[in-house]
């Protein structure tokens, strides 16, 4: 946890990095760690170099769909299973 | 809770319900996830089906109205491997975590993109990024995929993968910084420039 009475570490603020994009940090953990980043020109450029990674691989990454054929198959099959054979243990 | 073998049509009817509104609606989304752990249409599609034929077998292990998203991601990330081992395409996950333990070394707190700046990956195509992920280990391509394209919180991730939230935390840096890598080895090989 970082605490705004020590030293800047750069290594410790990064360490969170990936936490705090996955929001992932508490509200009082989220508080220290933009504290610090805006402490340090390093720290707040590695960040948002972080953000606009993360932004980037979201977009992509591809995204497949199940062809609109595929779906009602399986949903024909599925159905006529629970219907007919398939009952919950 | 030992149940009666036969149950009633009240009650088979509830659980068809259960099926039809909170199971099936994830249907493209679990094909997007069996998709990029098998990379084969027609494995995703196998997969889907067994992840709902599993899901309404054992319907009574789920609770109405709680998390069915993680609950199917679940049971299709244990059919993968059950198959998958099976077929021995993929070795245990315990080799992969001493290989990358071993190569991380104490790199393990940075964020991994020493050289790779905004200007290159963003002159990448998806395929280019499909393929690197592609190229992780299943176990950390996986995490990257429940956290980063499904919106899964760490806890989630921790019982979708039956691991710690301690491994998923360290499993996801590893994965983001192995991502970077194969990504900054392709632009590097590719002739991308940082002056671009």
């Amino acid at each position: 946890m970082l605490n705004k009475l020590q030293p800047h570490d750069c290594d410790q603020v990064i360490a969170l990095a990936y936490q705090a994009l996955d929001g992932e940090l508490s509200t009082e953990e989220m508080e220290g760690f933009l504290f610090e980043l805006n402490r340090c020109s390093c720290c707040f450029n590695s960040f948002e170099l972080e953000k606009s990674f993360r932004a980037f691989l979201v977009n992509r990454i591809e995204r497949r769909f199940m062809p609109d054929s595929v779906q009602t198959r399986i949903r024909q099959e599925l159905l006529k299973a629970i219907q007919y054979g398939e009952s919950p243990k | 809770m030992e149940e009666s073998p036969q149950i009633s049509l009240a009650e088979k009817r509830r659980r068809d319900e259960i099926f039809q509104r909170e199971f099936l609606p994830y249907m493209d989304t679990l094909y997007n996830f069996g998709f990029h752990l098998t990379y084969k249409e027609a494995d995703a599609q196998d997969l889907v089906q067994e992840t709902y034929l599993k899901a309404y077998r054992f319907i009574n292990s789920y609770q109405e109205g709680t998390n069915a998203k993680a609950w199917l991601f679940r049971i299709l990330k244990n059919a993968f491997i059950n198959e998958y081992r099976r077929r021995s395409r993929i070795p245990d996950q315990i080799d992969y975590e001493e290989v990358i333990h071993i190569q991380d070394g104490e790199d393990s707190q940075s964020l991994g993109y020493v050289d790779l700046r905004q200007e290159i990956f963003q002159g990448m195509m998806g395929d280019e990024v499909t393929s690197a992920l592609n190229s992780l280990p299943v176990d950390f391509r996986t995490v990257v995929l429940l956290c980063d394209i499904e919106g899964f919180t760490y806890e989630e991730i921790a019982s979708i993968m039956d691991i710690p939230i301690g491994t998923v935390r360290s499993r996801l840096h590893r994965a983001r910084n192995m991502l970077k890598e194969q990504l900054r080895a392709y632009a590097a090989k590719h002739g991308f420039k940082e002056n671009h």
